[in-house]
């Protein structure tokens, strides 16, 4: 369990009861998490964001860190497939009510059986976004207990957001329809530029 | 279902199902000619098909001039409108919907999604054409069609009707194992599908 020390009473002002977000700048919170952590490494962005790349095993405890300084919105979870480096880059995007800048935590994993553990102990709402990325991805998050199907039904077919996902022959072998593409289209038919 | 099971029905050189057009009595055509001109309609919207359904009921086309009305449920509805893509998701509920309507029935599909997927031609989440999973008796091109168009095919749907053509539920029990195989090709009738199997002819 990683500590969160974060008390949701202090954020109230206690004279109005108005709520009022924790105003640290972003700055100070990457500085302290790359004291921290060794292998964690800012990137530099222009505006009101700010972005780090952090170890696969280091992302619960760096999300706990940027929650406890008022980064505590948990806006999406993303997955990206970068085939070409044989690795998938999850994207944590964070916001600050106070300080109003978007963090973006990033971390790689291998494409080849992939896993990362939950963050699901500081951040419930990832439940369901792992739960997504585990159906369009096929990535594992041990620690999350509900990954469950969840919008495509009765699907027995490969992630369908891999890159290496073939649409086209998927539609054919499954909608008993035959796809017109570029490809499969008799040389005459063939327009300048196609593939 | 098995690949060598007769498919009950006869199918065309394209390997669609037909039927024969059902011998009618005199009373039987003067039910049908009056029943063309009182007909509920279930409208299904999916995708973006739907904003062309509130111009059509409401006084700027109103129709209920053609005697036809909107319906909330499919067990009093005659007509099935499909508005649009129709996700594997989805198609499970337009099976639901359709064997729970009453014969005779009729099924439009509007937009070009219904018809080969349109802007989902390579989506592997929606079925491209309806009509292999339902019969559908006429097909409303276009995207989007405007309600003109939906006019048009009720017009044409009414003569067709009179002229005892529109036989698609017909051709759904004559065929049912061919539909039967390709719904099972996309989808997979749980334990929760609490209909039972429409009876065969």
């Amino acid at each position: 369990m990683v500590e969160d020390s974060y008390d949701h009473t202090k954020r109230k002002d206690q004279r109005t009861g108005t709520y009022k977000p924790k105003n640290i700048p972003v700055d100070d919170v990457m500085n302290e998490v790359i004291r921290t952590f060794s292998d964690a490494e800012r990137i530099e962005r222009k505006g009101k964001s700010a972005e780090v790349v952090v170890g696969k095993f280091t992302v619960s405890e760096t999300l706990a860190i940027f929650k406890k300084r008022g980064y505590d919105h948990f806006v999406a979870l993303t997955c990206i497939d970068l085939i070409e480096e044989d690795q998938f880059e999850m994207v944590y995007h964070l916001f600050s009510y106070g300080a109003k800048v978007h963090v973006y935590l990033k971390t790689r994993i291998d494409r080849e059986g992939p896993s990362i553990d939950s963050v699901i102990e500081v951040f419930r709402p990832a439940i369901t976004y792992e739960r997504e990325i585990k159906e369009m991805f096929g990535v594992d998050f041990p620690g999350n207990p509900r990954l469950t199907q969840f919008i495509l039904e009765d699907w027995e077919g490969p992630p369908p957001m891999l890159k290496d996902f073939d649409s086209i022959q998927y539609v054919q072998d499954h909608f008993g329809i035959k796809v017109r593409n570029p490809k499969t289209l008799p040389p005459k038919w063939k327009k300048a530029g196609d593939a | 279902m098995s690949e060598d099971e007769p498919t009950g029905g006869l199918l065309d050189q394209d390997g669609r199902p037909i039927t024969n057009l059902p011998e009618r009595g005199f009373v039987r055509k003067v039910a049908d000619w009056a029943s063309a001109r009182s007909m509920w309609l279930l409208w299904y919207c999916t995708g973006c098909g739907a904003v062309e359904l509130p111009p059509s009921f409401t006084s700027r086309y109103d129709m209920e001039r053609y005697g036809i009305g909107p319906m909330a449920t499919p067990r009093q509805a005659d007509i099935f409108l499909i508005t649009g893509y129709l996700s594997v998701k989805t198609v499970k509920r337009i099976v639901r919907s359709y064997e729970q309507m009453q014969d005779p029935k009729y099924v439009l599909g509007h937009g070009s999604c219904t018809i080969d997927g349109g802007m989902y031609w390579d989506s592997y989440a929606t079925v491209k054409d309806v009509g292999l999973y339902i019969p559908v008796d006429l097909y409303i091109a276009g995207c989007m069609p405007r309600p003109e168009a939906i006019f048009q095919t009720f017009e044409k749907l009414q003569d067709m009707i009179i002229k005892g053509e529109a036989v698609g539920w017909k051709k759904y029990k004559d065929n049912y194992s061919w539909y039967r195989k390709n719904q099972d090709n996309v989808f997979k009738r749980g334990p929760d599908w609490a209909l039972e199997e429409p009876e065969l002819r």
